[in-house]
């Protein structure tokens, strides 16, 4: 097999039956109202929505520790008492928090439980899940850095449970895992750049400067060129990433929500929780034409507790809870089960 | 109902018949919309995948009385508007192939189709892919995919991407250069 089947086989996605009716009728709504449907956001039908609470109600168990920004949380006040809330009140909020977190430790260290959507079973019929797998990072200051993972199984939505036990349950106790020290320097992917630990240092502590910090990188990507019309809304998703995951220095983060806060058509969707049952904010941050990405911050920590990149919102699209990002001493290790 | 024509229309008979009734333009959808799946599908994934095929084929259908049939088929032309939409949407696409690359191979091994034995060789060599295929320049992967997903012919790719028909093969040898590079020796084909 040559390298262009097997990129052809790694990558098939076998539609979805239900997918090619629901791209029917956007076609013929779209054909129907062509100029309404060139400015619209597509929405999906939230076919999907509490599955990743229903599902993984079972793993949440323990208290996920925060390795920085420990502020006690102000009860959450229910939701009689939901009061309306600004992106850039939620945003600004974030901002001061972060200025405030503690940056010290040996290793910047990042947890994640990422979920990658597949269609198991035979091509037609058979069912949706997520794969799940932790990965951990630890990054030295001299840029020496560990990779760990483990997979922790599948999520089936409730409604494919029958169809992927007919299929002979696959992967329900996936076990893979493994600890591996990186053999380049670690780096981090800010705008699609990768930058080593110093030059992520060096990012600007206030938010015009470190605007155009990200759309140099953006502009010298390691990707290719961002066409001319997606530049600015692909700068905004640069900023959410900074903010999940990248050991930048607390007034970059700061500035980076200050940022963010100024950062026309980022909404907020209100007090929620993430896939591990943890309160958050969810923030809507638009990417590319009609896209957006979707994250849920934690004003009083600053932390981001999970990014979707996906077009609408559903199981279907690729998510990562950040389990924890911080400094850390504890020293590296195989990662755990969530 | 009038008699069936006895060949079937082609593509740019049924796009030129869907100008004076746009209704028409469906067929175009029936016939293509697998392949564009595919191909939109195996770049940035099923979830973004319906959206990004239903503007493709929105924007064909805005953009149907353009199409000149002398410069070529509807179908390259119809991977050409999804190339572009692909590019508004890259963080999605270079997100998925790192995301490949951390989970590796455990891809449907108790599969049912015919494929399965394929993948089995396939999947041990995903992340060390699925690297080399973030690492290529959207140039060259766009000239990759388009071969290996869209299985669009050297002169189709140059039409699509507007480029000479020799940078065709000039960027698919290279791009195959580093993916072989990327695996281990044994794994090339016979």
């Amino acid at each position: 097999m040559d390298e262009l089947q097997m990129i052809a086989t790694m990558l098939d996605e076998p539609p979805a039956p239900d997918a090619e009716a629901a791209v029917r009728r956007r076609l013929m709504d779209g054909m129907r109202e062509p100029e309404r449907a060139a400015r619209r956001a597509w929405r999906r039908p939230a076919l999907w929505s509490g599955l990743g609470l229903a599902a993984t109600a079972a793993a949440v168990t323990g208290a996920l520790t925060l390795t920085s920004g420990t502020a006690p949380r102000a009860p959450d006040p229910g939701p009689g008492a939901v009061r309306p809330m600004s992106a850039k009140t939620v945003l600004l909020t974030a901002a001061e928090h972060a200025e405030a977190a503690p940056s010290t430790g040996t290793y910047w260290h990042v947890r994640t439980l990422t979920s990658i959507p597949f269609h198991g079973g035979p091509r037609k019929g058979g069912y949706w899940g997520s794969r799940l797998t932790v990965g951990e990072t630890w990054t030295l200051r001299d840029g020496r850095s560990w990779t760990g993972y483990r997979e922790a199984g599948v999520r089936i939505a409730p409604k494919d449970e029958a169809a992927w036990k007919r299929d002979g349950s696959p992967n329900k106790a996936a076990s893979g895992h493994g600890l591996f020290k990186d053999k380049g320097p670690g780096t981090f992917l800010v705008c699609d750049k990768e930058m080593s630990f110093t030059q992520v240092q060096a990012l600007p502590a206030e938010p015009a400067g470190l605007l155009s910090a990200l759309k140099r990188a953006m502009l010298h990507n390691d990707d290719g060129p961002v066409p001319p019309s997606a530049q600015r809304t692909f700068v905004a998703g640069c900023l959410a990433g900074l903010l999940a995951d990248v050991p930048v220095a607390p007034k970059v983060r700061a500035a980076a929500y200050r940022a963010l806060a100024a950062t026309p058509g980022v909404t907020v969707t209100g007090r929620t929780t993430d896939e591990r049952g943890r309160t958050g904010i969810g923030l809507v941050v638009p990417e590319g034409r009609g896209g957006s990405s979707t994250m849920i911050i934690d004003p009083d920590s600053s932390l981001v507790l999970s990014t979707t990149v996906g077009h609408g919102s559903g199981g279907k699209d690729v998510a990562r809870i950040i389990l924890e990002a911080g400094w850390t001493d504890a020293s590296p290790k195989v990662p755990a089960l969530p | 109902m009038t008699a069936p024509p006895e060949t079937a229309p082609t593509d740019a008979e049924l796009l030129a018949a869907s100008v004076r009734d746009g209704d028409r333009f469906t067929a175009v959808y029936d016939r293509h919309y697998a392949g564009v799946h595919r191909y939109v599908a195996g770049r940035l994934g099923p979830q973004a995948a319906d959206d990004v095929v239903a503007e493709t084929f929105l924007t064909a259908f805005r953009r149907r009385a353009a199409f000149d049939p002398s410069r070529g088929d509807v179908r390259p032309w119809l991977f050409g508007i999804a190339t572009n939409l692909i590019a508004q949407h890259r963080r999605t696409e270079t997100r998925r192939y790192r995301a490949l690359a951390k989970v590796g191979a455990d891809r449907d091994p108790g599969g049912h189709d015919d494929r399965v034995a394929a993948s089995v060789s396939a999947e041990r060599l995903q992340p060390s892919l699925a690297r080399a295929l973030a690492a290529l320049s959207r140039k060259d992967r766009d000239v990759v995919l388009l071969k290996a997903l869209a299985q669009l012919t050297h002169e189709e790719i140059a039409d699509v991407l507007g480029i000479p028909y020799g940078t065709v093969g000039s960027r698919l040898s290279r791009a195959r250069r580093k993916l072989r590079a990327a695996l281990p020796a044994h794994t090339e084909g016979p």
